[in-house]
């Protein structure tokens, strides 16, 4: 007992010592820093409402913020990975928009404007940037929206074509399917819908499968439902559910169906299983929209819109893996919309 | 005293090891976790609103120990009971504050004493160890909690996975704006004076530590295993409920999927920082959030995720842990 006393002791002191000398070199450096600091720095936080692996549409946002920093010397982005856990979202952006030291905060996906718009009505100075997500009117917010409607417009389109084609795996039938991993109102009033007009201007009288995982991981109960709606008679599917596309692939694959993939392209998963892509240009928005901020040139308090004829919302036509699966004559009727869309 | 204060500096020295060896700038990221709850107002009502928290829950764990149990479930019981007030908030008729915010209370608190209680039940009656019983009927809960706030009581206009907010009114008060700090703070301390004179001062409080320590000898004096085996876990459950009541009502006013999450892990690391006496849960409570606080300072100023903090809230867990087993094994010899 003494013994261990007495050891417990020392190490206490070691620490002790250690953190100590943590402590002070953790001072000298920082402070130097502040000294020489140049006359404006421009400070910007990148908060990631999940984490950047395995989840391109973040990536993009970190990647397309860090470009615009980049070009200016005065210019510093710190990416800060919230987490997965929504309930702490409030408070960890909160923390960051209470120290107080950065000028602008950026981040991005549909939930976030209500989040910070409530953390706005605390930090009155405070300036964000929310991608892929919309709120008109606050001043200190500006948002940028892409068209969901365009973008599941162009899958559905596409998805009519296929299954009216004469293509390998295309059965008799006009019909398709759509798998989300939660009802939310971008789905059911703007995703859903052009999807379904998409497929009917493209196929007139093409039946849409609408079915829902209930999250955004279960690769198992995509798969299933996939594979339901497949024995249903889709012969092309449109997951928009997280990790639960994974399932979804894959029993497209064992059950010779068709996947398009969407806000990402995604032909190299399965080389002719996945046979389309819609894209978002997000680091490119991203890049302008902070470039334009730390400008002084964001218009902030609005909230803007942009699809396929700004170039943000896009179907991947230039992928030789969609040249090499889909036929000419599908592509051909595919680009002739794509123009059309464009002007 | 001298044990807590080792304890103490190991976390803190763990903490700073951990910080410095995974952040790429560990000067600037120490450095902001020390003075982390002291940077500004909104940081420092951080600091004691999830300390408050920590006090509630911690309490219930501390009575829990001291009648000789332990409760695992804490996650599921924050949770359920969190989801309790929520559910009654919502779905009952609209009320006048002072009747709506003792009967949320009151509901959350209901619900954590009888999830709890059936594991002491359990224990008394079919002898299957609350341990075991309160950690499954827990991770079975969160689910069940996850499945009421993303279906049922799902707001559909929100892209969050979250309820509509409750009614303005049941809302408990600002104390330091921005800051979430609430009154809340006034629960936390009378469940820390009245758990005080529950253990020490009341023959329920003497015949529950007479039990935990030694139920054999207690049953001969004629104590009631059936009572003692529910009532200390009961309690930590009824405490545990009302620590998610106080978070959904002071500091979210809404569900959202999770919103509760770590508090019962964090409930039972301040017990066992703690030990037994009330007034050393109080700092427990404060040094838990001081870590908390600082980790999320530090990440906020430094490229290192927020996860970190669960990895130095699994390191707090092993050392304060370690000193338990320490402790029994001496007993043993």
């Amino acid at each position: 007992m003494k013994f261990s006393g007495i050891t417990l002791k020392g190490r206490m002191i070691a620490f002790l010592a250690m953190l100590t000398i943590m402590v002070l070199a953790a001072e000298t450096p920082a402070a130097a820093g502040r000294a020489e600091e140049p006359q404006q720095r421009y400070r910007i936080a990148v908060f990631i409402p999940g984490v950047t692996a395995g989840s391109p549409i973040y990536d993009m946002l970190a990647r397309g913020a860090q470009r615009a920093a980049d070009e200016f010397d005065h210019v510093t982005a710190n990416i800060i990975e919230g987490g997965t856990n929504q309930g702490e979202w409030t408070g960890k952006i909160s923390s960051i928009a209470a120290q107080g030291d950065h000028d602008l905060i950026v981040t991005s996906n549909p939930a976030m404007p209500e989040i910070v718009n409530e953390i706005s009505q605390r930090f009155t100075t405070q300036k964000f940037i929310v991608m892929d997500g919309h709120l008109e009117g606050n001043p200190n917010i500006y948002t940028l929206r892409y068209d969901q409607y365009q973008q599941a417009y162009l899958a559905g389109y596409f998805a009519g074509l296929v299954t009216a084609s004469s293509m390998d795996h295309s059965r008799s039938g006009l019909r398709i399917g759509l798998i989300a991993g939660q009802e939310y109102p971008d789905m059911n009033r703007s995703i859903l819908p052009g999807y379904r007009d998409g497929a009917q201007d493209a196929a007139p009288g093409t039946a849409v499968d609408f079915r829902v995982v209930g999250n955004w991981y279960d690769a198992s109960k995509g798969k299933e439902l996939a594979r339901e709606m497949i024995s249903a008679g889709a012969d092309v599917l449109l997951p928009i559910s997280g990790g639960a596309n994974y399932g979804v692939l894959e029993a497209a694959i064992e059950h010779n169906a068709y996947v398009i993939w969407y806000d990402t392209s995604g032909y190299y998963k399965a080389p002719g299983v996945v046979i389309g892509s819609t894209e978002l240009l997000q680091d490119e928005a991203t890049y302008m929209k902070v470039k334009a901020a730390v400008l002084g040139e964001l218009p902030f308090g609005s909230a803007e819109t942009v699809g396929v004829e700004e170039g943000f919302v896009r179907f991947v036509s230039d992928d030789p893996l969609f040249e090499a699966h889909v036929p000419e004559e599908v592509r051909n009727r595919m680009m002739e919309r794509i123009s059309q869309m464009q002007q | 005293m001298k044990g807590k204060l080792v304890v103490s500096l190991l976390i803190l020295s763990l903490t700073t090891l951990l910080l410095a060896l995974l952040s790429p700038e560990p000067a600037e990221t120490i450095v902001r976790f020390f003075t982390g709850p002291f940077r500004n107002i909104y940081a420092f009502g951080s600091f004691l609103s999830s300390a408050l928290l920590l006090v509630i829950a911690g309490t219930g764990i501390s009575i829990c120990f001291r009648g000789g149990q332990f409760n695992l479930g804490g996650e599921g019981q924050v949770y359920s009971g969190a989801a309790a007030s929520l559910t009654a908030a919502l779905l009952l008729p609209l009320m006048p504050g002072f009747i709506a915010k003792p009967l949320l209370i009151a509901a959350a608190m209901i619900t954590g004493f009888l999830i709890a209680a059936l594991s002491g039940w359990l224990r008394h009656r079919f002898s299957i160890h609350e341990l075991i019983s309160s950690y499954l009927t827990s991770g079975a809960l969160v689910f069940f909690c996850d499945f009421l706030i993303s279906g049922p009581l799902r707001d559909e206009e929100s892209f969050l996975i979250a309820t509509q907010r409750i009614p303005g009114a049941y809302t408990l008060a600002q104390l330091l704006p921005p800051s979430p700090l609430h009154s809340g703070i006034f629960i936390a301390a009378a469940v820390a004076a009245a758990s005080h004179i529950f253990l020490h001062r009341s023959v329920w409080g003497y015949r529950l530590r007479m039990f935990g320590e030694q139920s054999t000898f207690a049953r001969f004096g004629g104590i009631s295993p059936r009572t003692y085996r529910i009532m200390p876990i009961g309690i930590s459950g009824a405490l545990y409920g009302l620590a998610g009541a106080v978070a959904l009502l002071g500091i979210h006013y809404r569900g959202i999927q999770g919103f509760t999450a770590g508090l019962g892990w964090n409930g039972i690391a301040v017990a066992l920082i703690a030990g037994t006496s009330p007034v050393m849960t109080l700092y427990a409570a404060l040094l838990v959030a001081y870590i908390e606080i600082g980790i999320s300072s530090a990440m906020a100023g430094a490229a290192v995720t927020y996860d970190l903090g669960l990895i130095v809230r699994g390191a707090i867990l092993i050392v304060v842990t370690l000193k338990v087993l320490k402790r029994k094994q001496e007993e043993l010899l």
